[in-house]
């Protein structure tokens, strides 16, 4: 049954009844009122008649009484009338009895005022046949007979106006039983209200309070509730019945997913358990770092290389321990990674042992971020790499060294001869002039071989690590046409550079500058005196794109795949240019491949030729 | 005789503080065959002495010399102030010297195996036009 049925049902039959309960009230009220106005109609009546017939009789006493005195005949017709009258008055007061005690004295009453017409009759008679004593007889006894019939007419109306009296009352009577019936019935009202609220107490409100229970159980947390008590099939009793299913379904869920966490929870303290040991036990030292570059995490090897006890190396301050001057260099690699330019460097860096002592190390290091790409910590590996390094730099002291000492004699050699080919012009035939010119050239040569190699032999030995920076191309090749200004003069070569100021890219500025150099040092060479030489660069993609252009000899089609070979050099140029090193574009190569870019040219023979070199624009770890 | 570029200048002259005997004497000559005035120094100490003395107009620097190298007396320079350009003629080509030479003040840095002596002239033309 529903929710509808069972509230409207109950509401209905209490309405019902107290609908009947009015009509037949109402009912019985009309009725009774009906019939007490019909009786006040009557007893008005009566009391009118009865009222006239007095007021006749008084007529009638009064006119006998004077014709008695008087003897006057003219008196008789108005007392005839007057009886008339009266008779007509009986007849209608006969017809307005009702049954019962009030037909009875009114019967009595008509027949006492017969009577006394009678008399009257009779004492109208004697007085007009002059029988002064009949005359007199017959009047007192038709006083007697009057005021015997006034009290028969009182009584009449008494007996009336106390039956009137008895309907008033009556009606009263029934007014109070009905207020009293309507009482009993609002008591029975409540009473049955009270009855309805009680069943919808258990039908609707318990219900609806378990359910709310059971809600708010459930919203703190607690998914184990059950149906207090049977359900009703309405509405209430399924959202009951819905809701307890929906939270048995929400518990069993629940259950699920505590064991599917707890297990993922296991299988990630396995392999963190992996992690850890990895790092602890690892033999390659290893840190964890904070973005601020404080220390989160430090392995045994780490702090054993640095000098510290296990537990004292987390105390130490990162900072602390890398040496003064390559403190900068690294402040500014971290800047780098955190700001998304690097993902992961290495780098050589000197680091403070705790005796007090910097030793070199190779550091590895790349950062971590969470999965909104905010940075969590630094991963950095290091390795003690002090013997390698300073055998490097012995050896490279040596290299750079050697260089130093061939040079020397080599300047020497060549100013002497470039002094001895001016001041001897004129004094000394062509001949050995050229000789000595070819010797200066030689000098000029030798000193470019040495330079190459001594650069090529650093980054063979893989020497030479690349410190990434900020370059400002234009700047760099200025600085280059400044520098070279002096052979660019000597042999009339127009220089243009056309490069954008703001061209930047992220490279070392060194090696980028050895490169060009280079390119730059062909070209002018190679080129014919009068010819030109121009620097273009631009942005190419994520690349920056350097190009070096001469109007020079060119390089033969048949030769052009060997161009960046070691020691080679095009059969046109040894013609024109005895001095080549071949080492050159062998070392552009090896520099632009270190710098992780691509070197490119076209070149006619007779025309000309434009070496390219395409550098990343940013630094990416491939 | 070609005329000296300062010639407002008291007795301006050309600092060379080179310790090899025939590089010295080559830059000499061709300096002062083209007019200017010359000193020579072959040590750092000799070098910061000539500078204290009297400043020159332009110093060409040897980082390689006994007693004080190029390095110390360019961190002397720097300290005591100088008003005059210094440029490096060195045999060392790598990258660490040309760096500590530029932060320790040096106008312009030349491997000396790599340029003519004539080059010379042309950087004291450059730096004359420059002061």
């Amino acid at each position: 049954m529903t929710l509808a049925k069972k509230i409207l049902v109950p509401f209905g039959i209490l309405i019902a009844i107290w609908g009947t309960l009015s009509l037949y009230l109402l009912f019985q009220f009309a009725d009774r009122q009906r019939e007490l106005s019909r009786y006040t109609d009557t007893f008005l009546e009566i009391h009118d008649v009865n009222h006239e017939l007095a007021n006749r009789g008084r007529h009638l006493e009064t006119d006998l009484l004077s014709y008695a005195l008087t003897g006057d005949a003219h008196m008789l017709p108005s007392i005839r009338s007057a009886e008339a009258a009266e008779r007509v008055l009986l007849e209608q007061l006969s017809t307005l009895t009702l049954a019962g005690r009030g037909k009875e004295l009114t019967e009595e009453y008509i027949r006492s005022r017969d009577k006394v017409r009678d008399m009257r009759v009779q004492a109208v008679e004697a007085i007009r046949l002059g029988d002064k004593a009949a005359a007199g007889f017959t009047l007192d006894k038709w006083m007697i007979l009057t005021r015997a019939s006034q009290a028969k007419s009182e009584d009449v109306n008494k007996y009336h106006s106390i039956l009137l009296g008895q309907h008033v009352e009556n009606g009263q009577r029934l007014m109070q039983r009905a207020m009293e019936v309507s009482t009993f019935f609002a008591a029975l009202c409540i009473l049955l209200l009270l009855i309805f609220s009680f069943y919808l107490r258990s039908s609707l409100i318990r219900p609806l309070a378990e359910l709310t229970r059971q809600v708010r159980k459930v919203t703190e947390g607690d998914l184990h509730i059950f149906p207090a008590g049977s359900l009703g099939t309405d509405e209430i009793g399924q959202l009951t019945s819905s809701f307890t299913e929906m939270t048995a379904k929400l518990r069993h869920t629940y259950r699920s997913l505590e064991e599917k966490a707890e297990r993922s929870a296991g299988e990630l303290a396995v392999s963190q358990e992996q992690f850890t040991r990895a790092f602890r036990d690892s033999s390659l030292g290893m840190c964890l770092l904070t973005p601020e570059g404080a220390l989160l995490e430090v392995n045994a090897a780490l702090a054993r290389m640095m000098g510290y006890a296990e537990r004292d190396a987390a105390q130490v301050r990162p900072l602390d321990i890398i040496h003064a001057e390559d403190q900068p260099f690294i402040q500014e690699q971290k800047r780098a990674m955190i700001s998304g330019l690097h993902d992961a460097i290495q780098v050589e860096v000197r680091l403070l042992h705790k005796r007090g002592y910097a030793f070199w190390a190779l550091a590895n290091a790349s950062l971590v971020r969470d999965t909104q790409g905010v940075p969590l910590y630094f991963i950095v590996q290091v390795q003690d790499i002090h013997r390698r390094k300073v055998e490097e730099m012995a050896q490279s002291e040596f290299v750079a060294l050697a260089s130093h000492q061939l040079r020397t004699p080599l300047t020497s050699v060549r100013w002497t001869l470039g002094r001895a080919l001016r001041t001897l012009r004129g004094k000394v035939d062509d001949g050995d002039m050229r000789l000595l010119e070819e010797a200066r050239r030689a000098t000029v040569n030798l000193a470019g071989i040495i330079d190459a190699m001594l650069t090529i032999s650093q980054i063979e030995a893989g020497k030479v690590t690349v410190r990434m920076e900020d370059v400002c191309v234009r700047d760099l090749i200025q600085a280059l046409r400044e520098e070279f200004s002096g052979p660019c003069k000597e042999k009339r070569l127009g220089v243009r550079v056309d490069i954008p100021p703001t061209l930047t890219l992220c490279t070392d500025r060194r090696l980028l500058r050895e490169c060009v150099s280079n390119l730059f040092s062909n070209a002018i060479k190679y080129t014919p005196p009068g010819g030109s030489i121009s620097f273009e660069a631009g942005e190419k993609g994520s690349d920056v794109r350097i190009t070096v252009s001469d109007t020079g000899l060119g390089i033969p089609m048949h030769q052009q795949e060997r161009v960046f070979s070691k020691f080679f050099r095009g059969d046109n140029v040894v013609m024109h240019e005895p001095n080549g090193t071949g080492l050159g574009l062998y070392l552009v190569a090896t520099v632009v491949r270190l710098l992780r870019g691509k070197a490119t040219f076209r070149s006619r023979e007779g025309e000309g030729t434009v070496f390219s070199i395409l550098l990343p624009k940013e630094w990416r770890d491939h | 005789m070609a005329p000296h570029p300062f010639p407002f200048m008291p007795q301006p002259y050309i600092l060379l503080a080179e310790d090899d005997l025939t590089i010295g004497e080559m830059m000499r000559l061709t300096l002062e065959e083209s007019g200017y005035a010359v000193r020579s120094v072959r040590d750092g100490a000799e070098t910061l002495a000539a500078v204290e003395e009297r400043a020159p107009v332009l110093l060409f620097l040897d980082l390689l010399m006994p007693k004080k190298d190029g390095y110390a007396v360019l961190e002397s320079l720097r300290e005591s102030g100088h008003a005059f350009p210094v440029v490096v003629l060195s045999n060392l080509s790598d990258d660490r010297s040309r760096q500590r030479c530029t932060a320790l003040g040096a106008a312009s840095y030349f491997v000396k195996s790599n340029m003519d002596e004539e080059a010379l002239l042309d950087l004291v033309k450059e730096y004359a036009r420059r002061a």
